[in-house]
């Protein structure tokens, strides 16, 4: 079984893994196929004709397959092109060649060795574990225009100058001739090949000399956030997960990479570089070729009309009870599992069977009056076996004693869980391929109604609800009622809504934080204390709070940690804002090391799109006098060094080792801190401040 | 086209008549367009219910809910929302097919029609969004002269991109804000909704709960099965 696939001169390469190395087949005779229907039989043969004249085009076919989930087989022409770089500019003229939407074109944006184990049904699963070499060079190096002096390689630093530098690293690669390439940065490739010492294509990363750039650096936007993907690139023999540019890798490891090349057909190279949108698209379709429908190029399958009634209805959102601001003793959190992809399988959810048209008259989906099919749908069968697997992996890591056996399935299951977690909005997103605005309305449907029953049965059972949101619960026992025990109402709910509700955990308190400008709750920030923590286990649980923050400095979040601590064992503003008081004087004494104070922030615009001068503009003007530029979506590290300053002095970069820092700007950031933390008794910044000022003025009076 | 209103006190707008009519508003309000439809749906028979081809979430059901004089009229209009231009064109062609084989509806609504061809995906050229554009423009113009029906169109930009819209357009009404209040002015029309001196803004949600409000006796008369007791053809030009 091949794990990479390479085009290279006309040819298609597969390269197996077996126990002594490595082997290399060639395939000549492989030619990438796309899919075109038409209004009638007469226009495909029109097409046809046209078609066959384009030197691009090798070969067409008249074949059956469905171009819809719930579509009958009817007749399609199939192209075979002569170069995988051909699908997308043919499937383009074709577009074209009529009134639009008259020919519709089929399997037209998959990635190069995806669409070769696809159309050759071919398991990309690795043999055995491939092994890897990792290659690490500092920003600043790739940074240089000269050529890269020093990096390391597996354990081993290597400097000189740049031809020196590619000389070794070739030759380490060579000796090691490790399956996996791991890089810091896939411009690591080409800094390699334009130093070397020897002409470019005799330079050898891979196993055959040469390299491929696959795609060009990009910029994107994805469900609101703005991404940055930098260039591809690809080496024969050899699979490149480039760090910068993988997100299995980093919430994974090898082996739940692994588990998701086998589940989406997409040999590792491209599995690493997926975002899970790209991977659940690639199972389902997978999924679609085993029940021969087409995958569309284009989603012109809109919505139906609904009333604006309706729509108003569909439109709230995911599940969410305001949270009673406060510190509440004695809570319990019970969690539905899985419950998105549970109410997809158990309902039936699917973007062919809701609102289908042959069952218009049913009323299934709560609320919306959507009718929901009997027949099985597709996204329930392509889940199922997630869901049952991660189970299974869940329970086997319950039982296992093995350090690494242990770490092979806690990577599989969080890969999957990532899957799970994200099929739900995947539905909603406007430009999934099988995704459906509708489907998603009656997934929330069902989990609001859901979560509904579980609230009203809870609370006639003498508990409490002080928060809830998407599929979590907290209770707290009600005043004057006697409690039946939780298990026994966890599994009451269980039995009633086919999906598991299970008890998480029992806290000692929980506070749950009000939004800073109101007095009403923010609905994803809370911290507690776990009556229950095992050894190992945490007992304080974060969420929303500066500590979480990807953003907020070493120290500020361990301070914040720190006055948690506090309020856990004396429950009162004052106690908190003591050791705040303590930190504050450390940091004004610049007693604090500046690497502790490293705000590392994702860059949401290019540097000329900032109009006003804000750090994140300063930082990257100074990154860019250092010949660093940043994108969109990557990240930038900096410490604050004077705050006043509207130009590049206001900062300095993490990696010119920064000196000073501006402690104004970081008190203000542990007062906010602290807020958050003395919010839920009911102290402001305000209160924080005054408190302070007077314990300044006593403590001035006692030393006077 | 020409306006409705009975009295003094009652606030005047423009009656929507069958053809294409391009409302401009000044930067993308979509409350006077809410506005407008809402009041067509009141001045006519309870059946059958308006059609709103939405894009980049113009329909804002939480404030048409809360424009609304009440609920049952929400469900007289029909949204299918669209997020690529080849699902808005199909909306199009299919809501077309529908009204040809003999769907009613008073009212077709395609706000920002231009916008979602303005970014396409999929590698569509901009020569081909721009055909996909002229085509759905082109069904819309045949929905109204066909059957009759008023079709309201906004667009995003006045540029060329969006001409073909224009060009369509049997008249254009163009919304502007003014000290006394929100002028509508087409080529035989112009009037002042509702002079309000107390500063408050007219593209907000409250200055039209309220102008809505003050249109009621007209609605009233009308739902009860009578005329309206005058038509004002000039507005107060």
């Amino acid at each position: 079984m091949p794990y990479k696939i390479d085009y290279l001169d006309g040819e298609v390469l597969e390269w197996s893994l077996t126990k002594e190395g490595v082997t290399c087949e060639h395939i000549t005779d492989y030619t990438p196929s796309l899919y075109i229907s038409a209004p009638s039989h007469d226009d495909l043969v029109d097409v046809r004709g046209f078609v066959t004249r384009l030197t691009e085009v090798v070969q067409t076919e008249l074949e059956e397959w469905r171009t819809g989930w719930r579509h009958t087989p009817e007749t399609v022409l199939r192209i075979d092109v002569d170069d995988i770089a051909d699908v997308t500019s043919v499937a383009s003229d074709l577009r074209g060649w009529d009134v639009p939407g008259t020919y519709k074109c089929y399997n037209v944006d998959f990635s190069r060795e995806f669409r070769y184990c696809l159309e050759t049904d071919t398991d990309p699963t690795p043999a055995r574990t491939p092994s890897t070499l990792r290659i690490d060079a500092s920003e600043s190096e790739l940074a240089r225009g000269d050529g890269i002096r020093s990096l390391t390689v597996g354990d081993d630093s290597i400097e000189g100058s740049p031809a020196a530098v590619a000389e070794t690293v070739a030759s380490r690669v060579a000796t090691v001739d490790p399956d996996v390439l791991v890089l810091s940065a896939s411009s690591i490739v080409p800094k390699l090949f334009e130093a070397a010492p020897c002409n470019c294509n005799e330079y050898r990363l891979g196993r055959r000399p040469g390299y491929q750039r696959l795609a060009g650096q990009s910029t994107y936007e994805s469900y609101g956030n703005v991404g940055h993907s930098p260039a591809r690139y690809n080496l024969p023999g050899r699979a490149i997960v480039d760090e910068s540019n993988t997100f299995l890798w980093h919430e994974a490891n090898l082996s739940g990479l692994l588990d998701m090349v086998t589940r989406s057909r997409k040999p590792l190279q491209e599995a690493a570089w997926a975002s899970i949108g790209n991977l659940l698209t690639a199972i389902q379709i997978c999924e679609a070729r085993q029940q021969d429908v087409l995958t569309p190029w284009n989603s012109w399958r809109h919505e139906q009309f609904k009333s604006a009634n309706q729509l108003h209805e569909a439109d709230r959102g995911g599940f969410i009870f305001s949270p009673d601001v406060g510190l509440h003793e004695d809570v319990h959190e019970l969690d539905f599992s899985s419950l998105y992809p549970n109410i997809i399988v158990t309902r039936n959810l699917s973007p062919e069977t809701v609102r289908c048209e042959c069952h218009a008259e049913r009323e299934d989906v709560p609320g919306l009056g959507y009718a929901v099919c009997e027949d099985p749908g597709y996204l329930p069968d392509v889940l199922r076996p997630l869901i049952e697997d991660r189970d299974a992996i869940k329970a086997e890591i319950r039982e296992t004693d093995a350090p690494e056996r242990r770490h092979e399935l806690e990577g599989k299951s969080e890969a999957i869980k990532w899957i799970l977690v994200s099929c739900f909005g995947y539905q909603g997103f406007s430009n999934a391929k099988f995704g459906r605005i509708e489907c998603h309305e009656a997934i929330n449907a069902y989990a609001r109604e859901i979560l509904l029953d579980a609230k009203a049965i809870l609370e006639s059972n003498g508990w409490r609800v002080v928060h809830g949101i998407v599929d979590s619960i907290w209770v707290t026992p009600m005043e004057g009622e006697t409690q039946t025990p939780l298990p026994n109402i966890a599994s009451d709910i269980s039995e009633r809504v086919g999906i598991r509700f299970e008890y998480e955990g029992e806290f000692d308190w929980v506070a749950f934080v009000p939004l800073r400008t109101e007095e009403s709750g923010a609905l994803t920030k809370y911290f507690g204390a776990r009556a229950d923590a095992t050894d190992g286990e945490s007992r304080y649980k974060f969420r929303g709070i500066e500590v979480r923050q990807r953003s907020t400095p070493p120290f500020v979040a361990e301070t914040q940690k720190e006055l948690v601590e506090t309020l856990d064992h004396h429950r009162t503003p004052e106690a908190v804002c003591d050791v705040l008081q303590r930190r504050l004087t450390e940091l004004r004494r610049s007693a604090v090391d500046p690497q502790e104070l490293v705000v590392d922030n994702r860059v949401s615009k290019r540097r000329d799109a900032y109009s006003r001068a804000t750090r994140n503009a300063a930082a990257l003007e100074r990154a860019a006098a250092d010949g660093i530029e940043k994108y969109p979506g990557e990240s930038l590290a900096y410490v604050v060094t004077d705050d006043e300053k509207r130009s590049r002095e206001r900062v300095t970069l993490a990696h010119e080792t920064p000196k000073t820092y501006d402690a104004a700007f970081y008190a203000d950031l542990l007062v906010r801190a602290a807020e958050s933390v003395v919010s839920p008794l009911g102290w402001r910044e305000s209160d924080i401040r005054e408190y302070l000022s007077e314990q300044t003025d006593t403590s001035l009076v006692r030393f006077c | 086209m020409h306006s409705t209103g009975t009295r003094e006190d009652v606030p005047e707008l423009p009656q929507l008549t069958a053809g294409v009519t391009l409302v401009e508003v000044d930067e993308q309000a979509i409350a006077p367009i809410q506005a407008l439809v809402l009041d067509h749906l009141l001045l006519t028979e309870a059946t059958p219910t308006a059609r709103w081809i939405d894009v980049f979430d113009h329909i804002q059901t939480r404030s048409l809910s809360k424009l609304a004089p009440s609920r049952p009229i929400l469900d007289r209009i029909q949204v299918a929302r669209a997020f690529t231009p080849f699902q808005h064109f199909a909306l199009v062609e299919d809501l077309a097919a529908e009204i040809a084989s003999g769907g009613e509806t008073p009212l077709v609504v395609a706000p920002a029609l231009d916008g979602l061809y303005r970014e396409p995906d999929g590698n569509l050229s901009s020569q081909q969004a721009s055909t996909l554009l002229v085509r759905a423009v082109a069904k819309l113009a045949g929905i109204a002269r066909r059957h009759d029906v008023p079709v309201v169109l906004t667009r995003t930009r006045d540029d060329e991109f969006s001409a073909p819209i224009a060009r369509a357009a049997n008249s254009v009404i163009e919304v502007t804000d003014t000290r006394y209040g929100p002028r509508f002015a087409s080529d035989e029309f112009e009037t002042l909704v509702y002079p309000v001196g107390n500063g408050m803004i007219q593209t907000t949600l409250a200055f039209w709960q309220r102008v809505l409000e003050a249109r009621q006796p007209i609605h009233a008369i009308d739902s009860s099965g009578h005329e309206p007791t005058m038509e004002v053809a000039h507005g107060t030009n």
